[in-house]
């Protein structure tokens, strides 16, 4: 049992990372109707920023910061420039549009930031706490604190702000919101620049965990479709969720049967979902936000 | 285009002579070779099996390199270690292809365009995974080699041009048999498919079968071009069916344009070109550039070509041809009959 639990504290954190980009597909999806390719491209893009800031000798906060904004900066050239103009272009063109955009992105960081993985250390320095007998790094804690955070200020910002409530509106139903005055393509900027945002802080969060490398993009970005999947595609939460019990079950295939499981593990997971309930675990009919 | 069968015939000996002239531009330029020459073949009869998929069927597949791989897989062990023929080996490999693809095609066809593209990159990525964890069968990390080059009779593709002009042959029967079946019975059933699957499952076309045989074909395109891939370079590793090699394929039919046969080819011109060409660039601007950096010319080109000829690079040159043709004799109105003719064709 301590066994588990110890699996349990190393894969909750990874998890929570699934979940934040899982987030990102949900948002996006739902207020849009594109599964966007590039999600955990904008996660790549704000680790290796926050790294090269951070070796420039910026202090962590403003470093961080930046980050963050150059990620969700990366989610509004999407919107504007690939998005927005190809707007009338048939869902198959949509994707592979940010298919485009994700293979650019990467072969721009690996330009700029080269093949060597890359990071910084722990927020707070310190041995592992331990909590009914399994030890859980620090840095977890900082992700685990976050991913709350987020998820609290997600809630706050879908359940208490008109713009929130006009993207979950767009959500419902594209054409009734613009009878409301709603304007889809606006509402379509907020959403890819907020999920890119949102992958952005997971990315800055995650690299003292897993360094920050050109190609995380990819792994990540699956791994995060693969929470929102669970959770049904339709809510932020259940991709949280999703997105936690995807790290356990990873680091309980790698506990217990071999580290190569990894990989395996998430892609197993997905084409079960797939093939047997498409509509997610936690599926509701609608986007729902608490 | 409205050619008769002589026509059309006449159309790919022309084409068969732009390949051969191609070998001395080939030539003639500094930053290509002839071994590019055989790269741009080998891809481009492994794109049209994606061009078929994407533009007769309107799916799309992030997994195709795993087909390529299985074509060339087979060859491998069969060919270098059970030591039989060259062609035994590539008809099991398509068999094999084709029946993996009808498989997955089961499975992944009940889902939504979106999630379509997640599940094939993730059966990509599992045979990558797989490839590579499966020493005893594939030799892992380090893969397997010793194939021989491929001979059939008296005649031993053992060069760069001659392989090449083989790889030409092959591509012109890929675009004639894509040609027929486009214009087939199956085939009309694809294109309705592709167009409405409401539509077409209204008048009887069972849709999911439809896309299963196409998705199937087109593995069989992949396959066979893998299994002459391995004969080429003799020696086959997992990194040349993985996630790159993938997005690759997608480049270049989504480049070439998806709605035409000749699509394929001309995107894996177009790539070729762009990885060289990114090659020979990119270090002089960035000193110490190390990686498959040449993606983020793909991506771009991906999302020009998206945004500004929708239809790829065949459809633009198609716009062109008729523009010029219209230039040529003169502006004609057409009449209400050609257009409904040219609908048809369509």
């Amino acid at each position: 049992m301590s066994e588990f639990l110890q699996f349990v504290a190393s894969g909750i954190g990874q998890g929570a990372i699934y979940g934040l980009v899982g987030v990102g597909f949900v948002i996006i999806y739902n207020v849009t109707g594109i599964i966007n390719f590039a999600q955990g491209h904008y996660l790549m893009l704000s680790a290796l920023t926050a790294v090269s800031l951070r070796e420039a000798g910026l202090p962590a906060v403003p470093a961080l910061l930046v980050a963050i904004v150059a990620g969700a900066l990366a989610g509004v050239v999407t919107d504007r420039l690939v998005i927005n103009p190809a707007r009338r272009h048939s869902p198959l063109m949509l994707i592979i549009l940010t298919v485009g955009v994700a293979i650019a992105l990467e072969g721009l960081a690996l330009l700029i930031w080269g093949v060597n993985p890359r990071r910084y250390g722990p927020f707070t320095a310190g041995p592992p706490l331990e909590v009914a007998g399994a030890a859980i790094s620090r840095q977890t804690l900082w992700v685990l604190g976050v991913t709350l955070a987020m998820a609290l200020a997600l809630w706050w910002f879908f359940q208490r702000t008109l713009v929130g409530k006009a993207m979950q509106a767009c959500a419902m139903n594209r054409d009734a919101a613009r009878l409301q005055a709603i304007n889809p393509a606006q509402m379509s900027l907020y959403a890819f620049t907020m999920a890119a945002a949102v992958a952005g802080v997971a990315g800055v969060v995650l690299v003292p965990i897993t360094s920050a490398y050109y190609d995380m993009g990819v792994p990540f970005g699956l791994k995060g479709f693969t929470a929102a999947v669970i959770g049904g595609l339709v809510s932020p939460f259940g991709a949280l969720a999703g997105g936690l019990s995807l790290g356990v079950a990873e680091a309980v295939g790698v506990g217990y049967v071999s580290s190569a499981m990894a990989e395996g593990v998430a892609f197993t997971v997905l084409a079960l979902m797939l093939v047997l309930r498409p509509e997610g675990l936690l599926a509701r009919v609608r986007m729902r936000w608490a | 285009m409205g050619l008769n069968r002589w026509g059309f015939l006449a159309f790919l000996v022309g084409i068969f002579g732009l390949g051969v002239l191609l070998i001395p531009v080939a030539d003639a330029l500094p930053f290509l070779t002839r071994a590019n020459l055989v790269v741009f073949a080998l891809h481009a009869i492994a794109a049209m099996g994606l061009t078929l998929v994407m533009g007769f069927a309107g799916q799309v597949s992030l997994g195709h390199a795993a087909f390529y791989g299985v074509g060339a897989y087979a060859t491998a062990l069969l060919t270098a270690k059970l030591e039989w023929h060259p062609l035994l080996a590539m008809a099991t490999g398509a068999v094999m292809a084709a029946i993996l693809a009808a498989l997955l095609g089961r499975v992944v066809f009940r889902l939504r365009g979106h999630f379509l593209a997640m599940a094939t990159l993730a059966f990509g990525l599992v045979f990558y995974v797989v490839m590579r964890g499966w020493d005893s069968l594939t030799g892992g990390n380090q893969g397997t080699g010793g194939i021989p080059a491929f001979a059939l009779g008296g005649l031993r593709l053992d060069s760069d041009t001659s392989m090449y002009l083989f790889l030409w042959g092959v591509l012109m029967v890929g675009i004639v048999a894509a040609r027929n079946l486009i214009k087939s019975r199956p085939g009309r059933a694809l294109v309705a498919v592709g167009a409405s699957e409401v539509a077409a499952a209204s008048v009887g076309i069972d849709v999911a079968r439809a896309k299963m045989s196409v998705f199937a074909l087109g593995a069989i395109y992949a396959s066979v071009a893998g299994s002459l891939y391995a004969h080429y370079v003799t020696y086959v590793s997992p990194d040349s069916f993985g996630l790159l090699p993938s997005l690759r394929f997608l480049v270049i039919s989504t480049v070439g344009g998806i709605d035409s046969v000749w699509g394929a080819p001309l995107g894996s011109a177009v790539v070729v070109l762009l990885t060289e060409g990114t090659r020979e660039v990119v270090p002089k601007f960035v000193s110490g550039a190390t990686g498959s950096y040449e993606i983020v010319a793909y991506g771009l080109a991906l999302v020009l070509v998206l945004l500004f000829l929708p239809r790829g690079l065949a459809g633009g040159l198609a716009l062109v041809v008729q523009r010029a043709n219209e230039w040529l004799r003169g502006r004609e109105r057409p009449t209400p009959a050609a257009v409904l003719e040219e609908v048809e064709l369509r």
